[in-house]
């Protein structure tokens, strides 16, 4: 059993190594951005591993920089990780049995990148089910090792890379990576046009609250798209039976 | 803010996100969230994200620039074209990072001899009128050279398209 657990472990995190690529230059970013910006290297570090978040802690780490109001700060953040409850409602199902502290440990590790990797385990059916939560350790923990790390760097080499390289663009590509291939039915499409579409004219607003306003339209056009038509399976079926 | 209210704040930031990660997983087994609220949800990521990458394509640094001389937006093309293709976030970052730095150094090259002292592309977009804006979020491939031409197998590209658009 134990070497079940230990091989389930390594298993998750060689699934998490390709993702990396991705995440390290966008650590190092976050970690020279977030010094820049102002912030003690201890904190711009204490922000990785207390709020380890990738995309809230920019957003944050450039709205402290800014001088935004703590409230605005902490409501940008719930609007920008609630996509995690969307994850952590479906894996629940999966670690609901779990004792207290794996469950606290594993939400703690849920990003966009353990998610991807660990929702596609659990729905396996080759996958062991007594042993799959430690494969999301695995992804998990790999995870946050690398993005510690690579914080620590762009802390302390951050002002050595080349704005040329404009590293800073592989946030916005693993953001495309993770959208688009969810992206499959119209909703979903009209939701990620509206919200682009509005963060873009409301761009100028100050404090990124111009965000809020795009998320939120996002998934109203969302929700809206959806009721509006019929569900996917029942429209494909009536296309099949002929006018 | 003073040091102490900047850990404060990142200390409640860490909490609302914990606080999000971990409410669905201390349910009692069996127990979820109201279907409402999981329909709504569904849409977050594509929402939010959209919301973060459309300025960095459309406005980089700030300023918006819907042309072919925006690198950005036209590494952003083809990484949504490889990442409707591959479905794959490392293949995504790649291409669209060694195409950003390929249009980097063509433009260096071409702003540092102009061929038609205009600059490296005479016109927007040429042919396609006014565009809306955030085409780029669409994934069809239509404002952009050919897929085909960058990524070789794209036959799933019309299957991809007959699932978005049924009615066509």
């Amino acid at each position: 059993m134990a070497s079940l657990n230990r091989s389930q472990f390594l298993a998750g995190v060689r699934a998490e190594l390709p993702i990396l690529v991705g995440v390290v230059p966008f650590g190092m970013i976050f970690g020279a951005i977030a010094t820049a910006g102002g912030l003690t290297p201890l904190l711009a570090q204490s922000m990785s591993s207390v709020v380890f978040a990738g995309s809230a802690q920019f957003i944050g780490a450039q709205l402290m920089a800014g001088g935004a109001p703590v409230l605005v700060l902490l409501a940008t953040t719930f609007v920008v990780n609630l996509r995690h409850l969307l994850y952590s409602a479906s894996l629940a199902p999966h670690v609901q049995q779990l004792p207290l502290r794996w469950r606290l440990l594993l939400a703690y590790l849920l990003t966009d990148e353990a998610y991807a990797v660990t929702i596609v385990h659990y729905t396996d059916p080759h996958s062991p089910p007594a042993a799959r939560h430690w494969y999301y350790l695995g992804a998990g923990l790999a995870l946050w090792t690398s993005w510690q790390i690579s914080t620590a760097v762009g802390i302390v080499f951050g002002a050595a890379v080349p704005p040329g390289w404009s590293l800073d663009f592989a946030l916005a590509l693993t953001f495309i990576g993770i959208v688009v291939p969810a992206a499959r039915d119209r909703p979903h499409v009209g939701a990620a046009l509206a919200a682009g579409l509005v963060a873009v004219l409301t761009f100028a607003w100050p404090y990124k609250l111009g965000l809020m306003a795009a998320a939120v339209t996002g998934i109203l056009v969302g929700v809206a798209l959806e009721s509006r038509r019929p569900r996917a399976g029942r429209r494909v079926a009536a296309e099949e039976a002929g006018p | 803010m003073s040091n102490t209210t900047l850990a404060l704040t990142i200390l409640g930031m860490g909490l609302i996100t914990f606080a999000i990660r971990v409410a669905p997983f201390l349910l009692p087994s069996g127990a979820q969230l109201p279907q409402w609220l999981l329909r709504a949800l569904r849409y977050v990521p594509a929402a939010v994200l959209s919301a973060i990458i459309a300025p960095e394509l459309l406005m980089p640094g700030g300023v918006f620039d819907l042309s072919l001389g925006n690198e950005r937006l036209l590494a952003g093309v083809v990484a949504i074209l490889v990442a409707w293709r591959t479905r794959n976030v490392i293949w995504t970052v790649g291409v669209g990072m060694v195409v950003l730095w390929g249009l980097q150094a063509l433009g260096l090259s071409l702003h540092s001899d102009p061929p038609w002292g205009v600059g490296p592309f005479p016109s927007p977009l040429p042919g396609r009128g006014v565009s809306p804006p955030l085409e780029e979020e669409d994934p069809l491939p239509s404002p952009l050279p050919r897929g085909r031409d960058l990524i070789p197998p794209l036959g799933g590209v019309r299957e991809g398209l007959r699932l978005l658009w049924p009615a066509r």
